[in-house]
């Protein structure tokens, strides 16, 4: 009876397995890169808005909306939701390999509790030196969207830069920031970086 | 370590039988082999036949001395910073500059720009590699660099005129005037250059027109046969001019920067007897550079600034043989330094008093021994206890072992404790000096809205150390038994704590950041030096010279034994685990750097010249991928050789012809390596009438 009891129980198991593919097995989803330029005034509250759904950057009119995800203004980020949107957005800083990333956690992902108390503070992703902003590398943002979808995210590059995108150094005082930046977006809400 | 060219046609010379006289490594003269100390010494004969002009050119060539390159244009923070040296992988503010043994001023951003000085009426150089704060105090971390100004008393006038690449004049007049009792030597020097470009896409050039003007009074009296005079002055104008394109193509501000040095230093030596003598050494030296800035359309103010660092200086020594085997230097001063630039809220003063012991003891006739100790206290900062040891044994005839142990420290500079200044042009951000930082000015700022937020780090901000040092030399010398090849070597380490460093303290409403500074970083240096050094046929010597470097920031070690390190391979390439196989150390720091050279100098027929090659591996400049160091190809200077050549021929007594060909491979770099203009040439002629 033992026994039989056991086939069974196993019997389901392999079954139950045999049907959910395990997500972490599956093909990665690929990487996308892309140029973002924000406001180089670091007075500015006038975040550059980023949609991780449409891979592209929306005018801060939208900052009411739940259509973004993350805002970028100088080097400061907000993220659609506390004091900064009306969004579910949050964020989690991690240090990893940005490819080796294949699942976001469940929880813990902070939101902006005000402009003095963002969830990101601007020494935990890059180190500035008089002539040069080094986004460091291995620092990986795990962002749980407005709508409460998933995204991994590394910024690559952040440069000063004037109106036109052309590079500054230095100490020409910049317009703009060039920020360029990796993402991996999940749009079926799962937690899953695969397909 | 001798200079190759340090010995002259006659073969015996190569194996000592004239003794090269050394000053800095004891403070006291001995002879050269006698040094226990890793010690350079180069000679005028030597700066003659290589044709170099300046002083920053000369040392570049030397063994392990590295010379960092400064922005050549006003642009970059307002100020030149200039060409230093680098000692045992030691940045140039840890390198003590001196002049006829008294220390130069006039650092910006932490660099005396040794471009400045000409090195006409140099009689020698030396080079004393690895700590030697117990006998000069702060800045001798890395080693101490003496310039020593000629004071034969033999009759002469020597003239020159040299003409190169980029209109650049030199003019070289030094005499001597005579009387029984007292000498006067005067030397002017006038170098000028319409300066260069190597970055035809920018407006600006690289390095701006400059012209400066050196002359030097040195006199010298002997009131009794044991008691002498010697009085040295010198005034050093240089004015470089600016023009640059400020937040992009177009030029738009224009200015000049004004530098006027003046060094005033009577010294008075007198011997009581054999065994015991004193010298009273009184020292001023006046530093002021002028920067101002206008906007070329509008003729407004972009910056200025008259920035004054003054000198003043008593100093005893005393030199006391009190046994047969036992000499004693011991000796004290007192050092006031007043400081005034637009950079700081008032005029700074600091006062400084220190006291100096040091015995050299001969154990027996191969073997000596050299304890010191140097303590210094003083108004702005914890007083310091430096001690040294230093030793040498003579094996033989052939081979000496020398070994040495000290400590260094770097008082925190000016900047470091009274900058209170708001960088009107880059991101806009502050920066507090640690002595005019207040946490509660701090406090009340961010309660008037002016200050957004308090970072924790602005908690620790506190009193400066002096940034400490030690250092180990050992190596040995060994001259060969039947051919004229010596042998040098010597392996180094430095570890140097208590690193100042400028840190993020608080963010400011406009979003900047406000900066202060800490006793942050430690790191070290180590590394091992060979100079290999000879004669070939009769008028031939060669010389080659080889240091390996490797250095190291602490806590970029620690985090790679207790954490994870992150890099990427290329500027928007996926980041990865590093491994500390792949830690390349200190940015700025070359691991491999050679130099060889090859000599001719036949008194017969009156040719002369040289074939200086210099090799310098590549060197980590940025960090682009926010871990500290360099790991990208992208984040290093491409490694260099650069092929140098000087010929000369004498045609009388007392005319030289003299043509000097530099950076023959033409090898550029805009960016890290702004004081190599390209391939240039320089033709000259020099009288000397006796």
């Amino acid at each position: 009876m033992k026994l039989f009891k056991f086939l069974v129980v196993f019997g389901l198991f392999l079954g139950f397995t045999s049907c959910e593919k395990d997500p972490l097995t599956q093909p990665k989803i690929d990487a996308t890169t892309t140029e973002l330029l924000v406001s180089g005034d670091l007075k500015s509250t006038d975040f550059t808005l980023f949609s991780f759904a449409d891979g592209k950057s929306l005018p801060s009119t939208e900052r009411q909306s739940e259509k973004w995800d993350f805002g970028l203004t100088g080097v400061t980020f907000a993220f659609n939701s506390g004091s900064s949107g009306p969004g579910k957005a949050g964020v989690i800083i991690v240090q990893d390999v940005f490819d080796n990333i294949l699942e976001a956690p469940e929880s813990g992902y902070l939101a902006d509790k005000s402009a003095s108390e963002p969830a990101v503070l601007n020494t935990a992703w890059f180190t500035y030196s008089q002539t040069q902003f080094s986004p460091k590398a291995g620092v990986v943002f795990l962002v749980k969207t407005a709508k409460g979808n998933y995204a991994k995210m590394e910024v690559l590059k952040a440069d000063p830069t004037d109106d036109s995108g052309k590079t500054v150094s230095p100490p020409t005082r910049p317009t703009k920031f060039k920020y360029t930046i990796r993402y991996v977006y999940q749009s079926n809400g799962k937690r899953f970086f695969t397909k | 370590m001798r200079s190759q060219s340090t010995w002259s046609e006659k073969d015996s010379m190569l194996f000592g039988d004239v003794q090269e006289i050394v000053v800095t490594a004891t403070r006291t003269e001995r002879p050269l082999s006698n040094i226990a100390v890793p010690t350079l010494l180069i000679s005028a004969k030597t700066i003659q036949l290589n044709g170099n002009v300046r002083l920053s050119d000369l040392l570049q060539e030397q063994t392990g001395l590295f010379l960092t390159s400064g922005s050549g244009s006003a642009a970059i923070g307002g100020g030149v910073f200039g060409n230093g040296i680098q000692i045992q992988g030691l940045s140039p503010d840890y390198t003590l500059l001196m002049l006829d043994s008294e220390p130069l001023t006039g650092r910006q951003g932490g660099v005396i720009d040794l471009s400045r000085f000409s090195v006409g009426n140099v009689k020698k150089i030396e080079v004393i590699k690895g700590p030697s704060s117990a006998l000069y105090g702060s800045e001798a971390m890395g080693g101490v660099i003496n310039i020593i100004t000629e004071e034969s008393r033999k009759k002469f006038l020597n003239g020159s005129v040299r003409y190169g690449s980029f209109n650049t004049l030199d003019l070289n007049v030094s005499s001597n005037y005579n009387t029984k009792k007292s000498t006067l030597f005067l030397y002017a020097n006038h170098n000028k250059s319409d300066g260069y470009d190597l970055n035809p896409k920018t407006e600006e050039k690289t390095i701006d027109p400059y012209s400066n003007s050196t002359l030097q009074l040195k006199f010298t009296h002997r009131f009794t046969p044991k008691t002498r005079l010697i009085w040295n002055n010198r005034l050093f104008h240089g004015l470089q001019t600016s023009l640059f394109a400020l937040g992009g193509n177009t030029l738009n501000i224009d200015g000049s920067g004004l530098t006027t040095d003046i060094n005033i230093n009577p010294v008075i030596n007198h011997l009581f007897n054999d065994n015991l003598k004193t010298s009273l050494r009184l020292y001023g030296s006046f530093y002021q550079y002028d920067q101002s800035l206008t906007f070329l359309n509008s003729g407004e103010e972009y910056y200025k600034d008259d920035f004054n660092h003054n000198f003043y200086r008593v100093e005893n020594q005393t030199d006391w043989t009190w046994a047969k085997n036992h000499q004693l230097t011991m000796g004290g001063g007192y050092n006031v330094q007043t400081v005034n630039t637009i950079r700081y809220r008032t005029q700074q003063i600091q006062q400084l008093a220190y006291g100096f012991i040091q015995n050299e003891w001969k154990i027996n006739e191969n073997w000596t021994i050299i304890p010191g100790l140097r303590y210094d206290a003083n108004t702005d900062f914890a007083n310091r206890l430096t001690p040294k040891l230093s030793s040498q044994y003579k094996v033989n005839k052939q081979l000496n072992i020398n070994f040495s142990f000290g400590s260094g420290f770097k008082a925190p500079d000016f900047r470091q404790l009274y900058l209170n200044y708001v960088n009107p042009a880059g991101q806009g951000y502050r920066i507090y000096g640690a002595a005019e930082y207040s946490l509660a000015e701090i406090q009340k700022q961010n309660q008037e809205g002016l200050v957004d937020r308090i970072l924790p780090e602005a908690y620790e901000i506190g009193s400066l150390r002096p940034e400490m040092s030690s250092g180990i030399n050992t190596g040995f010398t060994y001259n060969l038994k039947n051919k004229p090849i010596k042998i040098e070597t010597n392996l180094f380490y430095n570890y140097v704590t208590d690193m100042i460093n400028y840190l993020p303290i608080a963010i400011q409403r406009n979003g900047a950041f406000i900066f202060s500074y800490k006793n942050i970083n430690k790191s070290f240096t180590s590394g091992a030096e060979v100079n290999i050094m000879g004669q070939t046929y009769k008028y031939f010597n060669w010389s080659f010279g080889y240091q390996f470097l490797q250095s190291g920031d602490q806590a970029i070690l620690d985090k790679f034994k207790n954490e994870r390190v992150f890099g990427r391979d290329e500027p928007l390439g996926s980041a990865r685990e590093i491994k500390r196989s792949e830690y390349t150390g200190l940015l700025g720091r070359s691991p491999h750097m050679l130099n060889a050279k090859m000599s001719y100098d036949n008194p017969l027929n009156g040719w002369a010249g040289t074939v200086r090659a210099i090799y310098r591996g590549k060197w980590g400049v940025v960090d682009l991928d926010g871990n500290g160091f360099a790991n990208m190809d992208q984040e290093y200077a491409n490694g260099f050789t650069q092929l140098n050549a000087s010929a000369q021929k004498k045609f009388s007594k007392h005319v030289t012809f003299q043509i000097n060909l530099n950076n023959i491979l033409n090898h550029i770099d805009p960016i890290n390596l702004s004081h190599m203009s390209g391939r240039s040439f320089m033709i000259g002629i020099n009288w000397n009438l006796n």
